[in-house]
């Protein structure tokens, strides 16, 4: 062994053993004994508890600061105002010890570029050295999506590998060849997504190559605002090596190696007894689907990727008698031209910062939860993408929309164990906005604009409903951003304001969160200006296939554009815009707002040219309901009259509630009204609703007839039904010979 | 005060019918470690508020249980309505009505935002007893019912301690394409 290796003395007791070897010996040990490491005793925890308490707090500490102190040296508002960064402290193998609040689903993603790293022989050339920076931002290589980028710095001590400290952030654009911003609606191949690096070495004696900023300045729309973002992960970073060197100084090199895995296996023993102890073991069937419309759009240049497709997303949730929880996505579609490929790193993210917030729920956010949960799906399918060709650019948006499902099952399984205080559906509905184009001057630039993602709705619960802008399960710091600082870095975009929308939600005993608007008018774009949203919530079908308990699933998003209106005229006469859809509407109805044409879109909008005075609608952020609507308690029908989130309209066609409203908007409701109106609906229901026998006999005709409503719906079966075990579920329910086909 | 003592059966029927108060609720989602009876006391507020004897072994939706009837475990509505066994899709012995078109979606959804019929329908599954909506699944047709919960009941009465006599592993297992089998043969005949 050359002096290289031997200089990094990488396992616990100082032997020189590789990364590699190091890694693969911790698999095997959790393999074969069910404990992270092994550790079948955690003797530092038992023999002193408050020095071991004292010591992870002091890490926490470590990561905490590294993060508050940098994300001023951002220049962007999803850095400063929204916190979009986070700080991490990794043992060498890749595990995370301890995370700062933010991303906090990146603890799962940097295992794997630690894995990748060792398994690629980057310990060998260029190798790792005191000082040296490296940085990432590449799905294949264990990224969530290209916008995420991480930076960090292995920790030597006394010339031993003992760390890696990480900062990671979501950044402005990855100069997509397509769609300005980092979240892309199109992307019919990974030769679209961007400036992609690493993991490679960016920087040596603490200090970046300055080729490294070229290459973000030549790469991406928005390369100033790039580097001051890979400063601050750097900042970050720095400050914490520096800590943890001190806190080993003080705590010695034994101590803090022992206890940091100790950390690890004693978060892992937390989350198995509240599984054991709060859950109802057992199998959950759930799945979502979504649209994506590239057909006519890409035929000239990209005729692979010039389909239309409905993704399915399909899971089978089991907890296990171990208390494992395994989420099984056989019947997945397939792998294609489109963004929807979910590559490993993306879909650990998705499931880590949401479960984390279910599972978890503690400041001490590690990894353990990769110990306890694993997502698996067919080789060639979007849950494990085979190809190197495809689009790697938001296997994030995959993960995340994969979470929903085992976060309802999460939920509503301490339901039904009788913890109904932990019991709420935790969905992370959120959409994006990306665009770019050229300044009158001729600078370009481009924006995601990402304000939802930090402040997302909570689901509801079985004794609450759900709320709005409450909570960003991917981020516990909440918050939106200034909407001041958004429009400083999309000229172009002027608010016109952000609120909710009466009606807006799904329905139920506990109805979802009241959705979320925005609006925009185009005002000086320049040379242009171009945007397109992509997200969460469903797209002209709803974010998942099941609510809870009889509750309406989740409401799918909205996005409109509104082209050559008369916005600045009105403006001129003092007459206020619409500050949401819904107010666009009627101000059109009324013949007030003139509109030259429109687009409308179910959510998720391709890439759309926009001009001075058009104006941009979307709606979006109504998460999924909890139990029968004729059970909502006719108070909270009338708070929400009350409060302008419902109109008596709704109220009465849905909850059968008949309230009456003054002009001051006080409501009286007519008990007696209602108790007849919702039996009205029940007799209404038993009128139109046949037995399941009964509509089963008639939809298997149809099957096996392949006569589906619609074209795409046709080609997902097709596609997803290679899949073996959606092939029995499918073939079983309707009872189909082995010669079926579609 | 116990964890057990703190979470008295009072409290915890306030929560089941949504009274507990909010400052109450929290009080409980910062227990360092919850009440060990909790499972107990709550299959104990469930039993009572239904009319109907059968033993409820664990709770599935807010109308609906699975219960002990003989040698049996089928699932049963608070009103009354039966299920039939558990392993088979609850939603095969229920009410189903579909909606297919922009008019029915508009009875639900009433702003301008919702799925587009072509590609989804939203079922509605009633219970055949009481009329109250268990479940609702918006899917592409010919999509199979999704069979939400199959709850392995041996594995939380292990961990609860108290393991049924009746334990075995037949106990679970998806057993829905079996009904629908039987279904098909009618049809063919």
């Amino acid at each position: 062994m050359d002096t290289k290796h031997k200089m990094l003395r990488t396992t616990l007791k100082g032997e020189d053993v590789r990364l590699k070897e190091r890694i693969d010996l911790a698999d095997k040990q959790y393999r074969e004994t069910g404990h992270v490491f092994g550790l079948k005793f955690l003797e530092l925890l038992e023999h002193d508890p408050i020095k071991f308490d004292k010591f992870q707090t002091r890490l926490i500490a470590a990561v905490s600061a590294a993060r508050e102190t940098s994300k001023h040296v951002s220049g962007s508002p999803a850095g400063v105002g929204m916190g979009e960064l986070l700080h991490l402290l990794a043992l060498p193998e890749g595990e995370v010890v301890a995370s700062s609040f933010g991303l906090t689903g990146h603890v799962m993603s940097f295992p794997l570029i630690v894995k990748h790293m060792a398994e690629t022989g980057l310990e060998e050339n260029p190798g790792f050295r005191d000082g040296d920076i490296w940085g990432t931002n590449d799905p294949l290589a264990g990224g969530p999506h290209q916008s995420d980028c991480y930076t960090y710095v292995p920790i030597f001590y006394d010339g031993e590998l003992v760390a890696w400290a990480a900062g990671i952030n979501h950044i402005a654009d990855t100069g997509h060849s397509i769609c300005p911003g980092g979240v892309p609606a199109h992307s019919p191949t990974t030769y679209c997504d961007g400036f992609t690096y690493g993991p490679m070495k960016i920087g040596e004696d603490l200090i970046e190559y300055k080729w490294f900023e070229r290459m973000w300045m030549r790469r991406t729309r928005t390369g100033t605002l790039n580097i001051l973002d890979e400063k601050m992960r750097l900042t970050g970073a720095i400050m914490l090596r520096g800590r943890v060197m001190e806190l080993i100084d003080e705590f010695g090199l034994d101590y803090y190696k022992q206890a940091t895995r100790e950390i690890l296996e004693r978060e892992r023993r937390a989350i198995v007894r509240r599984v054991r102890t709060q859950m109802v073991p057992g199998q959950f069937r759930q799945s979502l689907f979504r649209p994506i419309r590239q057909k006519g759009m890409m035929g000239h240049i990209y005729r692979e990727a010039d389909k239309d497709w409905i993704v399915h997303m399909n899971e089978t949730i089991t907890i296990a008698p171990t208390s494992f929880i395994n989420v099984d996505c056989d019947g997945s579609t397939t792998q294609d031209y489109f963004w929807a490929n979910g590559h490993r790193g993306g879909i650990l993210l998705g499931m880590g910062w949401h479960s984390m917030a279910v599972l978890v729920q503690s400041p001490l956010v590690n990894t353990s939860l990769l110990k306890m949960l694993d997502v698996e799906g067919p080789p060639g399918s979007i849950i494990n993408p085979t190809r190197a060709d495809v689009s790697t650019c938001a296997p994030n948006v995959v993960g995340t929309m994969l979470s929903l499902l085992p976060n309802h099952v999460f939920g509503w399984s301490y339901f039904l164990r009788g913890f109904l205080e932990e019991a709420y559906l935790c969905e992370y509905v959120y959409s994006i906005i990306g665009s770019g184009g050229v300044l009158k001057n001729g600078i370009p630039w481009g924006m995601t604009d990402f304000g939802y993602v930090g402040s997302s709705p909570r689901g509801p619960s079985p004794w609450r409903d759900g709320e709005a802008c409450m909570v960003g399960s991917g981020n516990p710091e909440a918050d939106f951003g200034e909407v001041e600082e958004w429009e400083f870095v999309q000229p172009p975009l002027t608010s016109l304001g952000r609120q909710l929308v009466p009606d807006m939600c799904s329905h139920g005993k506990h109805r979802g969160s009241i959705g979320m608007s925005s609006a925009h008018l185009v005002s000086d774009p320049g040379q242009f200006l171009t945007m397109n949203t992509m997200g969460i919530a469903g797209t002209d079908m709803l974010g998942c296939s099941v609510g809870v308990c009889g509750g309406y699933p989740m409401l799918n998003g909205y996005t409109m554009y509104l082209h050559d209106t008369n916005a600045f005229a009105l403006l001129e006469q003092g007459v206020s815009l619409p500050a949401d859809f819904v107010e666009a509407w009627k101000m059109i109805e009324a013949g007030t707002l003139k509109v030259g044409s429109m687009e409308i879109y179910g959510n998720e909008s391709p890439v759309t040219q926009l001009k001075d005075g058009d104006m941009v609608f979307q709606g979006l952020q109504a998460s999924s309901a909890w139990g029968e609507p004729l059970d909502r308690d006719l108070d909270l029908i009338k708070a929400d009259i009350e409060c302008g989130w419902m109109t008596a309209e709704t109220a009465r066609k849905v909850y059968g509630a008949v309230v009456k409203v003054a002009a001051n908007r006080q409501c009286q409701v007519d008990t007696e009204a209602s108790a007849k109106a919702r039996q009205d609906i029940r007799n209404l229901r038993k009128q139109r609703a046949v037995p399941a026998k009964e509509f089963w006999r008639k939809e298997r005709a149809k099957v096996l007839a392949k006569q589906f409503s619609h074209e795409d719906v046709s080609n997902m079966y097709q596609d997803t039904l290679q899949y073996p075990k959606w092939h029995r579920e499918f073939h079983g329910f309707w009872q189909l010979g082995e010669d079926y086909k579609i | 005060m116990s964890e057990q003592d703190f979470v008295s059966k009072n409290k915890l029927k306030l929560l089941v019918e949504g009274k507990l108060p909010l400052d109450d609720i929290h009080a409980l989602l910062r227990m360092p470690v919850k009440d060990a009876d909790r499972f107990w006391k709550y299959l104990e507020i469930l039993q009572e508020r239904v009319s109907w004897k059968e033993k409820i072994l664990v709770r599935i939706s807010e109308h609906l249980y699975v219960v002990q009837k003989g040698d049996e475990r089928i699932v049963k509505c608070d009103c009354g309505q039966e299920f039939g066994d558990y392993r088979v899709n609850w939603k095969l012995s229920s009410l189903v009505y579909a909606r297919t078109t922009k008019e029915a979606f508009d009875e639900i959804f009433t702003t301008q935002n919702k799925p587009n019929p072509e590609i989804v329908e939203i079922r509605e599954f009633y219970c055949p007893g009481c009329s109250a909506q268990l479940g609702v699944e918006s899917v592409p047709a010919g999509y199979p019912f999704l069979f939400e919960v199959l709850p392995d009941i041996d594995t939380l009465y292990e961990w609860e301690g108290k393991p049924l006599a009746s334990a075995n592993k037949q106990w679970y297992q998806d057993l829905t394409a079996t009904q629908t089998e039987k279904w098909a043969k009618e049809s063919s005949k």
